[in-house]
C-alpha cells in the first residue's frame, strides 16, 4: 500500500509539474500569472480528441501535430492579445489571461459541446503488476512524457541560442535588448513554447482523463501552487513543486482525510511562503 | 467653519456624488420590471465589493484574488444569525465585519508579506481552505448551505422584501456611505502612503512608511467593506452554500469588477459593476439558446475592454476624449445649421 | 464637471435602453397574469391574450456552463420534442395532448418552453426571477438539484408560481414551500429503495451483503444522500466500513480508490456527478479494482456521457433510477424512439423527468382551465388526470402531498450490462437479472 501510494503521489507529481512548468515559463520570463493554461490544455486535449475522431491517429501519433498546432496558437495568442496587454498594466495581464480562459472553455462547448469526451482505443492500455504496485501503463505515457518534456525544456533553456536569449530576457531585459537580442521574439518564443508543453501534456492526458471544456479551471490552482513552491517562475523549482504537491495529495488523501486532502496542499503551500517568502527555491 | 471650507474644497466631489445617486435612484421609479431591480440591486452589492477591494486592490496595490473569503463570512454570518438568533442583518452585519476585521488582522501577517502574484496565489489558497472547510463543518450547514427564508416577518427586520425597490435603496445607502469613506480614504494621509507604498514600495520605507502597518489597516478595511456586501448579497439571494459563495471565479470576478471600471479610482469600481452585471445578465439572458455562448461573450466583452481601455472604462471618460467628442458634434450641428 | 455630466449622460442612455427591457417584461407580467385570470373565468371575450393562438410558457431550467451542459442540451432538445407533440396533431404517439392541438380546456393554447441558467445557486435566483416577471412562465421545471431549487424556490414563492423539481434533497419536501411539486421519490426513498434491494437479495438471493463502503461527492447532492445512506445503512444493519467524501472537481481521485480497495467492502455506493463518476472509473481500472457491486445514486452514473465514453466497461454498474428507455410502456417506447431519431443517443431518467415535470405543469394547467399558479397548485394537489397509456413512467398517479411530494413516485433499479441500462428492479418490470459478484476487470 505504501509503495503504492508513493508510486501514485510521484505519478500525479509529474502531471502538476507539466502544468507547472508552463505557468512557470511565463511567469519568469514576461511575470504573466497565466490563468489559461489549464485551458491551453483542454484546447490539446481536443485537438487530439478532433485528430482521433477524424483521421484515426493514437494520441501518441497525434502528439507532435498536437504539440506543433498548440505551438502556432500560443504564436497567435501572443501577437493578438498577450503582446497588447503587455504594455498595459501587471493586474491587466493576469485579468486578461482570465478572460480568455473563460473565453477558450466556453468557445470550447460552443464548438464541441458540453459532452465528455474520451479517445476510446488507446495503443497502450493495461496494467502491470509489479511486486505489489499496480502499474497503469496509460498513467506511464503521462509520466514518460513530462520527464521527456522536462528534459527537452532543460535542453532547449540551458543549450541552445534561443534557450539562452529567452533566459537573459527574463533577467534583465533591457540588458539582453543592449547586447542585441531580440526581446519580443524572445517572449513570443517563450508563450509559444508553454503553450507547446500545454500541448503535450494535454495530448498525453487524454491517454487516462476524461475531458469537458471545463477540465482547465480543475488543475489550475495547483499548477499555480507548483510554481510558488519551487519559486519565482524557475522551471526546475516548478517540477519540484509539483511534485511535492502530488505526494502530499495522495498521502493525505489516503492516510488522513479525503475531504482535506487539497486543504493539506494549500496549508503547506502557506506554510513555506510564510517562511520562505519567495518559495522553496527562491533567490 | 471647517465643514464649509471642507464642502468647498470637495465641491466637484459633492455634486458628482449628488447627479450619481439622483440618477440611481431615479431609475427604478422609471422602470421597475423585477428582474430588472434584480439586476440594479446585484450591481449595487458588486459596487460595493468592488469599492472594498479597491482600497487594499487599488489604492495599495496588494492585488488579493481572495476577497471571496470575505464575502462569504459576511454572507454566513448574516444568514445564521437570521437562521439561529433570529437576529436582524442590520447587527449581524457588524459581527460579520468584525469577524472579517480580525481575520484580515491575522492573515495579514504572515501575507502581506509577500509581494506580487505570491500574494494573489496565497490568498487564492486561503479561500480553497476556508471553502473546504465550510463544505465539511457540519455546524453552519456543510455542503447542504443555509436556507433562511422568513415568511411573514418585518422586511425592515429581515432585510427580505417582497418587492426588491426598498432592497436597492438600502443597498444604495450602503453604497452612498463607502463611496465617501472611499473618498476620505484617498484624501486622508493614510491613502497617500498607501499610493506611496502601491508606487514603490521600498523607496517608501526608506522614506520612513511603515508599509506593514499601511498595508495592514487597508487589508482589514477592505474586508469590512466586502464583508458587508456578502451580508447584503446573502439576504438578497436567501440560500447559500460554499459552492456558490468561495469559488475561484468570485474572487476574480471582484477584481474584474475594479480593473473594468477604473482601478485606484472612486466612480471605477461602481461603473464597472454596473456594466458588468448588466452585461452578465442580460447576456445570459439574450443568448440562451446556445450554452456557452453568453459567457463567451461576457469573456471576449472582459478581454476587449482590459486590453484596449488599460485604465478602465472610467478613463473614457476623465481622459476627456468623450468629452471632446461631445464637443465636436455640437460644433457640426452648428455647421449644419 | 462637463466630463463627469458627460458620464453621467451616457450612464443615462445605458439605463433607459436596459429599461426598455425592464418596461416590456411588465408588460409581459401584466398580460399573463391577465391571461389567467381570463382563462380562470372562461372568458371569450376575443382579446388576443386568451386567443386561440395563445401560447402558455413554461421555464426549462438548465445548465449553460460548467459540468451540466451535456445533460442541459439533451432536455432542450427534449423540451423541443414535447412542444412539438403537444402543439401539434400526432395520432400515432401514445403521449399526452398528442391527439389534440395545444391544450384543449385553454383554447387549444400552444406551449413552449422558455430556457433559464441555473448553473449555479444564485444565477438560478436571477434566472427564475426573470422567466417569471419577463417571460412570464406559469410555472418552472428543469434539470435541477437541490441547491439551485432553492434559489429558484425564492422567486417562485414571491410571485406564486408552482416549480417541479427533481433536487432529491428532504430539504425541500422539509420547508414548507407552497409552490413546490416533486413528482419522483426525494433521497431518502431512493436510498431506502436500495438497501430494500440489498436484504431482498440477501433474503431470496443468498448474496451474502454484510458490509457497504459510501463515497459520495461533497456538494450539497452527495452530502445528503451520503447522510441518508448513513443513516438507513444502520436501520438495515448494515455496516459502515469507509466513508469518503471528495471533491467534484478532484485532479485525481487515486486515494479515494486506494482506500476503496482497502476497505474491500460488498457493496460501494456512491454519489457522483458525470465528471467525476468518469474518473473514478479510471482510477478503478487503473488500480485494477472492482467492487463486487458498484452502486450509484443516479447523477453521474446515468448520465449519457457514462455509456458514451465507456462502453462495455460501464457493465456492472447499479444506479437507482426513476425511468427506463427499456420500460415496457408504448409511451416510454415512443418518446424514447423520438429522442434517439433527433439526438442520435438513448434518452436518460433524468432527462425525461426534467422536461415531464413541465409537461405535468400543462396537464395540471389544462386540468385547471387556468395558467394561474394557485389553480394549478390545486390541481396538483388533487391529483392530475392523466391517462396511464399516456405516462410513460407508468406511474399510478401524480397527487402531491402538501409538502409537494407525489405519492405516487416509485423509484427503479437499473444495471448496466453490454453498455446498456437494464432495469432490474423491481421484479415485475424487469428486465434482466442481476449480474453479481461483479467482474474484475482482468477477469472480464
Amino acid at each position: 500500500m505504501f509503495a503504492q501510494v508513493l508510486y501514485e503521489g510521484l505519478t500525479m507529481g509529474t502531471i502538476y509539474a507539466l502544468l507547472a512548468m508552463g505557468i512557470a515559463l511565463v511567469w519568469g520570463v514576461m511575470n504573466i500569472l497565466s490563468f489559461s493554461q489549464g485551458e491551453f490544455m483542454m484546447v490539446a486535449m481536443y485537438i487530439t480528441f478532433f485528430i482521433n475522431a477524424a483521421l484515426g491517429w493514437d494520441p501518441l501519433a497525434a502528439m507532435p501535430i498536437v504539440i506543433v498546432a498548440m505551438f502556432l496558437f500560443g504564436l497567435l495568442i501572443y501577437r493578438t492579445i498577450i503582446a497588447k496587454a503587455l504594455k498595459g498594466p501587471i493586474l491587466g495581464q493576469r485579468l486578461v489571461t482570465f478572460a480568455l480562459g473563460m473565453v477558450l472553455s466556453n468557445g470550447m462547448i460552443l464548438i464541441a459541446g458540453g459532452q465528455t469526451k474520451s479517445i476510446a482505443e488507446k495503443i497502450i492500455s493495461g496494467n502491470i503488476a509489479l511486486g505489489g504496485i499496480t502499474i497503469s501503463k496509460e498513467k506511464m505515457v503521462l509520466v514518460v512524457t513530462s520527464l521527456v518534456v522536462t528534459g527537452l525544456l532543460f535542453w532547449f533553456m540551458n543549450r541552445t541560442k534561443m534557450g539562452k536569449a529567452i533566459r537573459a530576457t527574463s533577467q534583465d531585459k533591457e540588458a539582453a535588448g543592449l547586447v542585441g537580442i531580440n526581446t519580443q521574439t524572445a517572449y513570443m518564443i517563450a508563450f509559444g513554447i508553454s503553450a507547446a508543453i500545454a500541448g503535450a501534456g494535454g495530448c498525453a492526458m487524454t491517454y487516462y482523463y476524461y475531458f469537458t471544456p471545463s477540465i482547465g479551471t480543475n488543475f489550475m490552482i495547483f499548477g499555480f501552487i507548483a510554481v510558488c513552491l519551487g519559486g519565482f517562475g524557475s522551471i526546475g523549482g516548478a517540477f519540484i513543486g509539483g511534485m511535492i504537491m502530488g505526494l502530499i495529495d495522495l498521502f493525505t488523501g489516503t492516510y488522513l482525510s479525503v475531504s482535506f486532502k487539497y486543504m493539506a496542499v494549500s496549508i503547506v503551500f502557506l506554510l513555506i511562503v510564510t517562511f520562505k517568502p519567495k518559495g522553496l527555491f527562491g533567490r | 467653519m471647517r465643514l464649509k471650507s471642507l464642502i468647498k474644497t470637495e465641491k466637484s466631489f459633492v455634486t458628482q456624488v449628488i447627479i450619481v445617486f439622483i440618477i440611481l435612484a431615479l431609475i427604478p421609479v422609471i422602470s421597475h420590471g423585477e428582474f430588472f431591480v434584480s439586476t440594479l440591486c446585484l450591481s449595487v452589492i458588486w459596487a460595493i465589493m468592488g469599492i472594498g477591494w479597491n482600497v487594499i486592490g487599488g489604492y495599495a496595490g496588494q492585488v488579493s484574488n481572495g476577497h471571496a473569503m470575505y464575502f462569504a463570512i459576511g454572507a454566513y454570518v448574516g444568514a445564521l444569525g437570521l437562521k439561529w438568533f433570529n437576529m436582524t442583518p442590520w447587527v449581524t452585519m457588524w459581527v460579520g465585519v468584525i469577524i472579517s476585521m480580525a481575520l484580515a488582522f491575522l492573515i495579514g501577517y504572515p501575507l502581506l508579506r509577500l509581494r506580487g502574484h505570491y500574494f494573489a496565489i496565497a490568498t487564492m489558497a486561503i479561500v480553497e481552505c476556508v471553502r473546504i472547510i465550510c463544505t465539511n463543518w457540519d455546524l453552519i450547514g456543510g455542503a447542504t448551505g443555509v436556507s433562511f427564508f422568513q415568511r411573514g416577518a418585518n422586511p425592515l427586520y429581515t432585510l427580505q422584501f417582497e418587492n426588491r425597490i426598498p432592497f436597492y435603496f438600502i443597498c444604495l445607502a450602503f453604497m452612498l456611505v463607502f463611496v465617501i469613506v472611499s473618498r476620505v480614504i484617498q484624501r486622508s494621509k493614510f491613502g497617500y502612503y498607501c499610493r506611496a507604498i502601491n508606487a514603490n514600495q521600498d523607496s517608501a520605507e526608506s522614506a520612513g512608511v511603515n508599509s506593514t502597518f499601511y498595508k495592514r489597516w487597508a487589508y482589514m478595511i477592505s474586508a469590512a467593506i466586502v464583508s458587508i456586501g456578502g451580508a447584503l448579497y446573502a439576504q438578497y439571494i436567501q440560500y447559500i452554500d460554499p459552492v456558490s459563495l468561495l469559488p475561484l471565479s468570485n474572487s476574480m470576478l471582484i477584481v474584474l469588477v475594479v480593473v473594468m471600471g477604473g482601478i485606484g479610482t472612486i466612480w471605477g469600481p461602481i461603473l464597472g459593476a454596473f456594466i458588468m452585471t448588466f452585461i452578465n445578465q442580460y447576456a445570459r439572458a439574450l443568448f440562451n439558446q446556445l450554452s456557452g455562448l453568453n459567457l463567451f461573450i461576457y469573456g471576449v466583452l472582459c478581454l476587449l475592454i482590459v486590453l484596449f481601455i488599460p485604465n478602465g472604462l472610467i478613463s473614457i471618460f476623465t481622459s476627456g476624449k468623450l468629452t471632446r467628442l461631445f464637443k465636436k458634434n455640437k460644433s457640426a450641428a452648428k455647421e449644419v445649421n | 464637471m462637463k466630463k463627469f455630466l458627460a458620464v453621467c449622460l451616457s450612464a443615462i442612455m445605458v439605463f433607459s435602453l436596459a429599461a426598455c427591457g425592464g418596461g416590456d417584461g411588465q408588460d409581459a407580467d401584466t398580460t399573463t397574469q391577465a391571461a389567467g385570470t381570463e382563462a380562470a373565468g372562461q372568458d371569450d371575450s376575443g382579446d388576443d391574450s386568451s386567443a386561440s393562438g395563445e401560447t402558455i410558457k413554461i421555464g426549462l431550467m438548465v445548465s449553460f456552463t460548467g459540468f451540466g451542459v451535456q445533460a442541459g442540451q439533451e432536455c432542450q432538445a427534449l423540451a423541443d420534442i414535447f412542444e412539438d407533440v403537444i402543439n401539434n396533431k400526432h395520432d400515432d404517439l401514445s403521449l399526452p395532448f398528442a391527439e389534440d392541438e395545444g391544450l384543449p380546456n385553454l383554447g387549444g393554447a400552444k406551449i413552449e418552453f422558455v430556457v433559464g441558467d441555473q448553473s449555479t445557486a444564485d444565477v438560478a435566483l436571477s434566472e427564475a426571477e426573470r422567466l417569471i416577471t419577463e417571460e412570464g412562465v406559469i410555472g418552472l421545471c428543469g434539470n435541477f438539484s437541490s441547491a439551485t431549487t432553492k434559489t429558484a424556490m425564492v422567486a417562485a414563492e414571491k410571485y406564486g408560481v408552482p416549480v417541479i423539481s427533481e433536487g432529491t434533497s428532504m430539504t425541500l419536501t422539509d420547508a414548507g414551500y407552497q409552490y413546490f411539486g416533486r413528482s419522483f421519490p426525494g433521497d431518502d426513498q431512493f436510498i431506502e429503495e436500495s438497501f430494500n434491494y440489498l436484504d431482498y437479495l440477501n433474503e431470496e438471493k443468498d448474496a451474502g451483503i454484510k458490509t457497504v463502503a459510501l463515497c459520495s461527492e461533497d456538494s450539497e447532492f452527495g452530502t445528503n444522500i451520503a447522510q441518508v445512506e448513513e443513516r438507513i445503512a444502520k436501520e438495515h444493519g448494515y455496516e459502515i466500513v469507509e466513508n469518503i467524501s471528495y471533491s467534484q472537481t478532484a485532479t485525481n481521485v487515486t486515494s479515494e480508490v486506494l482506500r476503496l480497495k482497502e476497505a474491500n467492502a460488498d457493496v460501494v455506493m456512491m454519489s457522483s456527478y458525470a465528471a467525476d463518476a468518469l474518473l473514478f472509473m479510471s482510477a478503478f481500472k487503473e488500480q485494477n479494482y472492482f467492487p463486487k457491486m458498484l452502486f450509484g445514486q443516479r447523477g453521474g452514473f446515468m448520465a449519457s456521457d457514462f455509456t458514451l465514453n465507456l462502453g462495455s466497461d460501464s457493465d456492472y454498474v447499479l444506479t437507482t433510477s426513476r425511468w427506463n428507455s427499456d420500460m415496457d410502456n408504448q409511451a416510454a417506447q415512443d418518446i424514447a424512439k423520438l429522442f434517439s431519431d433527433d439526438m442520435g443517443i438513448t434518452l436518460i431518467g433524468d432527462t425525461l423527468t426534467s422536461v415531464w415535470d413541465g409537461v405535468l405543469i400543462a396537464i395540471a394547467a389544462n386540468q385547471a382551465g387556468s395558467t394561474d399558479g394557485d389553480a394549478i397548485m390545486e390541481a396538483l394537489h388533487a391529483g392530475l388526470d392523466l391517462d396511464p397509456e399516456d405516462d410513460p413512467f407508468g406511474l399510478e398517479g401524480y397527487k402531491y402531498a402538501e409538502d409537494g411530494q407525489n405519492e405516487y413516485g416509485t423509484a427503479i433499479i437499473i444495471q448496466y450490462m453490454d453498455g446498456i441500462l437494464n432495469t432490474i428492479y423491481p421484479e415485475e418490470i424487469a428486465g434482466m437479472e442481476l449480474a453479481y459478484p461483479a467482474k474484475n476487470w482482468d477477469e472480464r
